[in-house]
């Protein structure tokens, strides 16, 4: 081994020792701004998710001080309660029909909103605001205008067209269409604004260049605008879906859960069976299992998420 | 390094101070003597508002300048549950609280209520009363208060369909409710979405009371010696019969009770569930109203109305001796004529107790005297998990009027979720 080979290896390996050294020194201070989300989060949830997987196995009812193990009986006892198999399915159905409905009439939306045009900025100020009420709120609002009375809003707008009237709250199929026909109401704007932000970052050079090739608007759309959107589909998707897996105050509001349990939601039961029915084991149940499912979701659309944006790239 | 440590010591003030200011209103939310003053604090977790009772808290300190209540109001029956549930559980409760409906079984059991068998301020409440807060021969609500229900009509409405009088039988009202129908009008509408339909616990009242039944009228089904399949399947059966002939009709499963007040102040309803705190409303409108009790099974004379004892009172298990005797004084306050006075009145309900007789509202004469003095007046008071069954009862009503399950499917998921609960 030469002098100089000598040098190279020592100077390489101060480098290397530079190089860990800095990259150490990056995730410790990575680590002290994660520190405080980490607390926060692990007081908040990770706390909370054990003590409601402990309280699963009880029949703590949120008032005694003793309690009994019971097992997996709370976990039996859900699949065997039509209600919450009911809670279950229309949570999921709302879940995906909303986030698939607002994807699809905010992202033509924005496209407009995007134009020049008179009144722009007046027309987003208006789609944005349809979402800024609280939810319970519009709930209460919309719970007028759906009502099944002949003096209802919707049903007096249907007089006008000789369009008999329709039972919208008071039937199991018309009071989930109105639940989930509210909600894509409320939201578009807010999203519409969330894509409006992305499509200013598409640089305009490339509608330019695809004018002068030919391409028609249609295909502009969906050769340029689209693809460019991807990064603000999989975000919105991803805020849409987890809402709409935990929405709790629209359809408690707009219907009570009802008719019956027919858009009764798995936040509403736990809520309902944990503090309304002191049935605190039945509700930790309920929760561990929600949180299961929602993890499962969540994880299978950001694995497709990924894969269109890998696809994409 | 020096830098460091008064980094540090600053930061700790800081938090310290922070603590500090958290902690000290938190100690001053709690019961026992209020700083420095000599007076007794005590708290109140209050089911009623303050529209309702603030008059009495007014009056009781006036009288007792020595005792500081600190009331706290519950916003809506289902958040004053959950909050109430949590303080018992988290070992800080109100010296003074209400029990509901839908959390007397489960506070009564927890031990978190005193015991006020035998207390001198109970007097002048009529021992009948005191049924729904006692468990094991023990008192642990006192209810001063009391509720009815009964079917308005808009007398107009009735008039044109051919009908001076109210029908006293189901069938009757079935008939009449068509002819309504048939007029133009909407016969009947009630809110079911939050409560049990009023208009079956009048039938089912009727039903027991035409086979002879007394007392504790559901006795049989919460001991074991029958069920709601056998109690309840005709009657649920008979009210089935005014949800086929569209006198129920399916519209109001999806209603609330202000859609349904506003449909018949607006003229275009001829029948409604409702009671007293409806009154002003209706009386402000204009409309030509009776209240008639709910048409019977079948007999005549078998109508019944809604009603009961209004939320109980009780006292914290957990408060010192020096705060229960404060909250003592505040009960026997409340079971005065002069604080029964500010409540019912406020309130827009009944006195239970001998110490004050509220002039009853000409419109209620008829209910009152002759149904509600008389003890013929019923509600369904679940002995086990409330909530559980009234959320079960009414999902299986709105289910039975929409068509969806028979009479016979209705009371067999009663008593399934019945067979469920401890």
């Amino acid at each position: 081994m030469t002098a100089a080979t000598i040098g190279h290896a020592s100077t390489a390996t101060t480098k290397h020792k530079h190089a860990s050294s800095s990259l150490w020194a990056e995730n410790l201070s990575s680590f002290w701004f994660l520190l405080p989300i980490i607390i926060v989060f692990a007081i908040l949830t990770l706390i909370p998710l054990v003590q409601s997987f402990f309280y699963s196995l009880t029949d703590y009812d949120g008032y005694s001080t003793t309690f009994n193990f019971v097992g997996a009986s709370n976990y039996v006892a859900i699949f065997k309660d039509p209600s919450l198999l009911s809670a279950l399915g229309f949570t999921l159905l709302y879940a995906f029909a909303t986030t698939l409905l607002v994807t699809c009439f905010a992202i033509p939306l924005a496209v407009t909103l995007n134009k020049a045009m008179w009144g722009r900025s007046f027309a987003r100020s208006l789609f944005f605001f349809l979402g800024v009420p609280a939810q319970a709120i519009i709930g209460l609002i919309w719970q007028y205008i759906f009502s099944p009375l002949g003096s209802g809003v919707m049903n007096k707008v249907l007089a006008v067209f000789g369009i008999p009237n329709v039972p919208w709250l008071a039937d199991d199929n018309w009071a989930r269409f109105c639940v989930i026909f509210v909600a894509v109401w409320m939201q578009v704007g807010w999203h519409a604004t969330l894509y409006l932000a992305y499509l200013q970052t598409i640089p305009a050079d490339l509608y330019e260049q695809a004018r002068v090739d030919g391409a028609n608007s249609r295909q502009q759309f969906f050769h340029i605008t689209l693809p460019q959107l991807i990064p603000g589909i999989v975000v919105s998707m991803f805020l849409l879906m987890t809402g709409g897996l935990k929405i709790y105050d629209l359809p408690y509001t707009l219907t009570g859960g009802g008719p019956g349990y027919s858009t009764n939601t798995l936040s509403q039961a736990i809520i309902l069976k944990g503090i309304g029915q002191s049935q605190y084991g039945l509700g930790s149940a309920l929760s561990v299992l929600f949180t299961l499912a929602c993890i499962l979701v969540i994880a299978a659309q950001t694995g497709i998420a990924n894969a269109v944006e890998k696809r994409f790239q | 390094m020096k830098g460091f440590t008064k980094k540090v010591a600053l930061k700790t003030a800081v938090a310290l101070t922070a603590a500090a200011a958290m902690v000290v209103p938190m100690a001053a939310c709690g019961s026992g003597t209020a700083g420095g003053s000599g007076k007794t604090k005590i708290t109140f977790y209050s089911y009623f508002k303050d529209s309702q009772i603030g008059e009495v808290v007014k009056g009781f300190e006036k009288k007792n300048p020595d005792i500081k209540l600190d009331i706290q109001y519950g916003q809506d029956p289902a958040q004053y549950i959950s909050t109430l549930q949590t303080r018992l559980a988290g070992g800080k409760p109100p010296t003074i609280f209400n029990l509901t409906m839908d959390n007397r079984t489960d506070v009564m059991k927890s031990g978190a209520a005193m015991d006020l068998t035998g207390e001198d301020f109970l007097d002048g409440i009529d021992e009948t009363n005191f049924a729904l807060f006692q468990q094991d021969g023990k008192t642990y609500g006192m209810p001063v208060s009391a509720w009815v229900g009964a079917f308005f009509y808009n007398k107009d409405i009735l008039k044109k369909a051919g009908y001076d009088e109210f029908p006293k039988t189901w069938d009757e009202f079935i008939e009449m409710g068509k002819k309504i129908n048939d007029s133009g009008s909407t016969a009947f509408l009630e809110d079911f979405n939050t409560q049990i339909a009023g208009s079956f616990t009048g039938l089912l009242a009727s039903y027991y009371g035409e086979q002879g039944k007394t007392g504790d009228l559901d006795e049989d089904i919460w001991n074991g010696k029958s069920t709601f399949a056998k109690d309840w399947t005709p009657v649920f059966k008979k009210w089935e019969d005014a949800a086929k002939a569209g006198v129920i009709p399916q519209k109001s499963v999806g209603l609330s009770a202000d859609q349904v007040k506003q449909e018949f102040v607006s003229g275009n309803l001829g029948v409604m569930r409702s009671g007293p705190w409806d009154l002003p409303d209706l009386e402000k409108s204009g409309i030509n109203f009776g209240v008639a009790p709910f048409p019977a099974y079948s007999k005549e004379d078998g109508q019944w109305i809604n009603g009961g004892p209004d939320q109980g009172f009780a006292i914290s298990a957990k408060a010192s001796d020096q705060e229960k005797a404060a909250a003592k004084k505040f009960l026997a306050y409340l079971n005065s004529e002069e604080g029964l006075k500010a409540f019912t009145t406020a309130a827009g309900t009944l006195s239970l107790s001998s110490k004050y007789t509220a002039e009853t509202p000409d419109a209620l004469k008829d209910v009152v005297d002759n149904y509600f003095k008389k003890n013929k007046f019923y509600w369904v008071n679940w002995p086990k998990s409330p909530t559980v069954m009234s959320t079960e009862d009414i999902a299986q009503q709105q289910k039975l009027v929409q068509g969806q399950i028979s009479a016979k499917d209705a009371a067999k998921a009663l008593d399934a979720k019945w067979a469920t609960l401890k």
